[in-house]
């Protein structure tokens, strides 16, 4: 049975384009399976590889020869820092092959090899989602004889099935929905588990809200739906609303985000049937929203937009706080003082040549800069016009946290350190060195960067 | 605007039996210039039950029963905490003896002024009232002393007022939700009344959820609501309050007491109030029930200091047939004495009679549970047409569950009909509220026997019968009651049991299990005529091998009234009747 795979006709350019500056490049195809059809959204070649060594030397960047130079676990790598880009419902589908050589007749076995660890790389990181089943997309472009022809390869079975790729002018009906995801979590450190590192709590946190959210139901536009109907029908007597995006003045139905509200059945939650006391070590709360913009393929159903929102929630929580701990040091995290740990937020970016927004993620004092930074490297995108980057979840003004932590009128402070009420910096961790904090509150970032490039 | 006060039979006929000179407060549903008195509360130290009657039945007046002259000084002063209502209303009672007299009045700017007052039936306030039942769980953390509890619970209350809460039908996707412009339900065509939410709900499927409330002639509508909360923010702008997620450590050593509290409440709204008005009072209705179990916390709390874990309590709803009203209690897993004294005092304040429990765990409504398809029925007999007998008709007390035949997969034809009708009189026991323990297996009764050393250990799993000498050995050993036994020499000799039944029914209540021959019946009441001496017996047969349909039960006879001949002349019999201790 042949897969039918479609993406927009800009990218054939886009990866024609390269054989001119590369003999052989690999890069993700990035979009969302639905019913069995690949829909393809962006390209992104990987940058080309190099060691810290050279890297430390100042070497210049090689480029590959032949396939058989591609690092496997740099390209998954890649992967796996795309994924945390993607909202939920989409993946990192496959790689591609820009190379004169032959490599999907027969199968290069290179590519099995390069498949696997990628699937694994992804399959690995909990709540990542990585995976959109065992098979991934393979598709190969030749610069020589300007063909391309892409198989998909399923890991698990090392089957190949044909793929029907095809390129078409704008499709562009991705559908667009909207939340903002709110928590509060309160978990306690107990005397048992009180030792071993911050992060080791976070997960049983996150695996508790995950738990949560499965059992959450949803409602889309203020309204319940059958799991098993199309979102297509969802905007079907919406109005298109006035063309506010420039990009897509050519384009007839821009479709009004689906607002979606999220509810929690307080009476079909379970609840334990005691009341119990606890000498607790401490406690860990997490609060704040998390802001997400779904797209997804109009022949998707209810059930499996549920799916992907409760995907996205995890995935840009759990991404956020291990992108947090990377960034410390183990210093920082074996300290044993009250913290307000301020994993980096999402900037919701909408990507120039779709209408589609993808995340990015930026600590206290990064801006607009490293977000054209991302989007260079990971999805190979050279933000050189005018880059909508929305800032909806905004930057917390920890310091009404630090007050609530050690108000002055704590008792039991015999037994753990003296920690000061006032808000002495150096004795946190985040909001250290930080120079200078952008903006509160936040805004819509327009980045002009000399406009030389418009379209 | 002329004041109407309306007072229920019920309330007028506790009154009216008033013997001592007391105060008390009165509760009732104020409708615009209408006053419904459904309760009342008798001074008792600081007692204050508000919180035990449904939502929406508010402190609406006092009562004063009196030798000489009631002390209008003191009941003008106290009306004035009455917020329901700027006219509260004013029953005096001059005790008299048997029949006191009632005078009604209302208490405007000061002044006590005369105002009749309409008797209403139960009938006539239930087909007006409908109750909203609201359910979902919370959760509560705090430090473990009583001021950060207060805390804590303060916290809740202004988290659930903050219009995250919603409401949720159990059925059919309809929500009501907190938004103050525009539609603020969700899967709704119009804007029904809860009359109309009802019929919607009933024709869906549930058609015996109208019940009978014993032998008065209404019944209690019930519509259930769960609370959901939302757990995402509408506005997708950039909103200041917010922010992006932030882990907050804190690494104070503390005591935490972690409380999970399962809200059930009722609310008593009137028929044609419209659904989408109801978040107010919904939420109204979840900080009443905080409060009642916050209150009861502290008791607790302040007993014993909780040490590890304590059995959550329950809620438990009990619709006190004396008072006509639902009166809703918190329950933790107390002593026995404590338990008993804090329902001793409840029924001093309610003016309950103490002969029997109305407040013990059985005594708890029972609720029409949708999940329970195949449920036991309750009370068969409630329907059947009344004899030609004209005579003194004595019936079993309360509720009782039909046991009989071939239930719970267990294939008893032939030989469990005694089981059965033990089972139906430790129901009753159950329901009653006498008895704390589930109905007992045929495995149970049959160990118990095997312990008693009334039957071999090879009794046990064995399909022998048992009879009426048995039923009284399980009874009492399972749940403690002593039965009395009565012989008959033939079944024609049951025509001159009349006097002995009647008086057990008037002063037990409870069935009576009797067996002869080969067949075992439970009797749930007589009808006695003592001057043509004819009795009629209300029978439920054990012999019954069908589903539970009443129709079937009532229409062939297996629930049914017989006559003398119904009993076989040839046989002896021996009937158990369960004793009953007078108290609480």
């Amino acid at each position: 049975m042949t897969r039918q795979a479609e993406g927009e006709e800009y990218w054939l350019k886009y990866l024609s384009d390269i054989p001119t500056n590369y003999k052989c490049a690999v890069g993700l195809i990035l979009g969302q399976v639905v019913s069995q059809k690949y829909h393809v959204f962006h390209f992104a070649k990987t940058p080309p590889f190099q060691t810290d060594e050279d890297k430390a030397a100042g070497k210049p960047l090689v480029t590959m020869k032949n396939i058989l130079e591609i690092n496997d676990s740099f390209v998954a790598d890649h992967a796996l820092q795309a994924t945390r880009m993607l909202p939920g419902g989409m993946h990192v589908l496959g790689v591609f092959v820009v190379s004169d050589e032959e490599i999907l007749n027969p199968f290069n076995s290179k590519l099995r090899t390069l498949l696997t660890t990628v699937n694994k790389t992804l399959g690995n990181q909990n709540y990542l989602f990585g995976n959109c089943g065992s098979e991934k997309l393979i598709f190969h472009y030749s610069g020589k004889t300007k063909r391309y022809l892409a198989k998909s390869y399923n890991v698990a079975s090392s089957s190949i099935t044909p793929v029907d790729f095809k390129f078409l002018p704008k499709i562009n009906n991705w559908l667009n929905f909207e939340f903002k995801y709110v928590i509060d979590y309160l978990y306690f450190i107990s005397g048992n588990n009180y030792e071993g590192p911050l992060n080791r709590h976070i997960k049983i946190i996150l695996d508790n809200i995950n738990k949560k959210l499965q059992k959450y139901f949803f409602l889309f536009n203020d309204e319940f739906k059958e799991s098993d109907e199309r979102i297509e029908s969802i905007n079907k007597k919406k109005k298109i609303p006035r063309g506010s995006s420039k990009r897509n003045i050519d384009n007839n139905a821009e479709e009004k985000p689906v607002q979606v509200s999220i509810y929690e059945d307080t009476y079909s939650m379970e609840i334990p049937d005691k009341i119990e006391t606890e000498k607790v070590m401490g406690q860990i709360r997490i609060i704040g929203e998390v802001a997400s913009k779904l797209w997804l393929n109009p022949k998707t159903t209810i059930s499996e937009v549920e799916q992907a929102i409760k995907e996205d929630i995890m995935r840009s929580l759990s991404g956020r706080v291990d992108m947090h701990w990377d960034s410390l040091t183990d210093e920082e995290l074996g300290e044993n003082i009250n913290t307000v740990h301020e994993p980096p937020r999402r900037m919701l970016i909408t990507l120039p040549d779709s209408n589609i927004s993808i995340s990015d993620y930026l600590f206290p004092g990064e801006g607009a800069e490293d977000v054209k930074t991302s989007l260079e490297e990971l999805l190979d995108i050279k933000a050189g016009n005018e880059l909508e980057v929305l800032d909806l979840e905004g930057q917390a003004d920890i310091s009404q946290y630090y007050q609530e932590t050690s108000s002055p009128e704590a008792e039991c402070d015999t037994l753990i350190p003296q920690v000061s009420t006032n808000i002495s910096s150096h004795k946190y961790l985040i909001g250290v060195g930080t120079g200078f904090l952008i903006l509160v509150i936040s805004i819509i970032l327009h980045i002009f960067l000399k406009g030389d490039n418009v379209k | 605007m002329k004041t109407n006060v309306k007072i229920s039979n019920n309330l007028i006929e506790k009154l009216q039996k008033l013997h001592d000179p007391c105060f008390g407060k009165l509760y009732g549903i104020v409708i615009k210039d209408t006053i419904y008195v459904l309760g009342l509360q008798v001074d008792k130290d600081d007692a204050n039950i508000l919180y035990s009657f449904p939502n929406e039945v508010d402190f609406c007046g006092l009562f004063q029963s009196y030798l000489q002259n009631p002390d209008t000084d003191t009941i003008i002063q106290r009306c004035n905490d009455i917020d329901v209502t700027d006219t509260p209303v004013f029953l005096g009672i001059k005790i008299n003896g048997n029949n006191n007299h009632i005078v009604s009045h209302v208490i405007e700017s000061n002044k006590v002024t005369d105002a009749s007052y309409v008797p209403v039936k139960l009938n006539e306030i239930y087909s007006n009232f409908v109750h909203v039942r609201i359910r979902g769980n919370l959760f509560l953390n705090s430090e473990a002393s009583e001021t950060r509890l207060q805390e804590s619970f303060n916290e809740l209350s202004k988290d659930i007022l903050s219009g995250t809460l919603a409401f949720k039908l159990p059925k059919g996707n309809v929500i009501l939700t907190g938004k103050d412009t525009g539609n603020n339900t969700v899967g709704l065509v119009g804007d029904p009344t809860l009359g109309d939410i009802l019929e919607l709900n009933q024709s869906n499927e549930i058609t015996q959820k109208k019940r009978k409330v014993e032998d008065d002639d209404y019944s209690l509508d019930i519509i259930n609501l769960n609370f959901i909360k939302k757990v995402s923010n509408d506005k997708y702008v950039v909103d200041q309050k917010q922010h992006a997620p932030v882990v907050v450590l804190d690494k104070k050593l503390a005591d935490v007491i972690k409380v999970p509290i399962k809200i059930d409440f009722l609310s008593l709204i009137q028929r044609n109030v419209h659904f989408s008005t109801l978040y107010n009072i919904m939420l109204e209705s979840i900080l009443k029930n905080l409060n009642l179990f916050e209150n009861c916390l502290y008791v607790v709390l302040r007993e014993n200091e909780i040490k590890g874990k304590i059995d959550s309590p329950e809620t438990l709803h009990f619709f006190v047939k004396e008072c006509g009203h639902f009166v809703t209690q918190i329950v933790f897993n107390r002593s026995t004495e404590i338990l008993k004294k804090e329902r001793e005092a409840l029924h001093d304040i309610l003016l309950i009679s103490k002969q029997y429990p109305v407040f013990r765990k059985g005594n708890k409504y029972q609720f029409y549970d949708e999940n329970r398809k195949n449920k036991l029925l309750l009370n068969p007999h409630k329907g059947l047409k009344s004899t030609n007998n004209s005579g003194k008709v004595c019936l079993v007390k309360g509720n009782y569950e039909y046991y009989h035949y071939c239930q719970d997969k267990i294939d008893d034809n032939g030989w469990g009909c005694a089981y059965r009708s033990l089972q139906t009189l430790a129901s009753w026991f159950k329901l009653q509220g006498y008895a704390n323990k589930e109905v007992p297996t045929f495995k149970d009764i049959q160990t118990c026997l095997v312990d008693i050393g009334d039957k071999p250990s090879s009794f046990i799993d064995s399909r022998q019968w048992i009879g009426s000498t048995e039923v009284s050995f399980v009874l009492n050993t399972l749940l403690g009651v002593t039965s009395k036994i009565l012989h008959v020499s033939s079944g024609e000799e049951m025509a001159f049991k009349g006097p002995e039944l009647v008086n057990h029914f008037e002063v037990h209540g409870s069935p009576i299990m009797i067996g002869g021959g080969v067949l075992a019946h439970t009797i749930l009441g007589v009808d006695y005529n003592q001057e043509t001496g004819n009795i009629k017996f209300l029978i439920l047969d054990p012999h019954y091998t069908g589903e539970e349909d009443l129709s079937i039960v009532q229409n062939k006879g297996w629930c049914g009234w017989k006559g003398t001949e119904f009993w076989d002349k040839g046989s002896y019999y021996n009937m158990c009747l369960p004793q009953v201790q007078i108290g609480v």
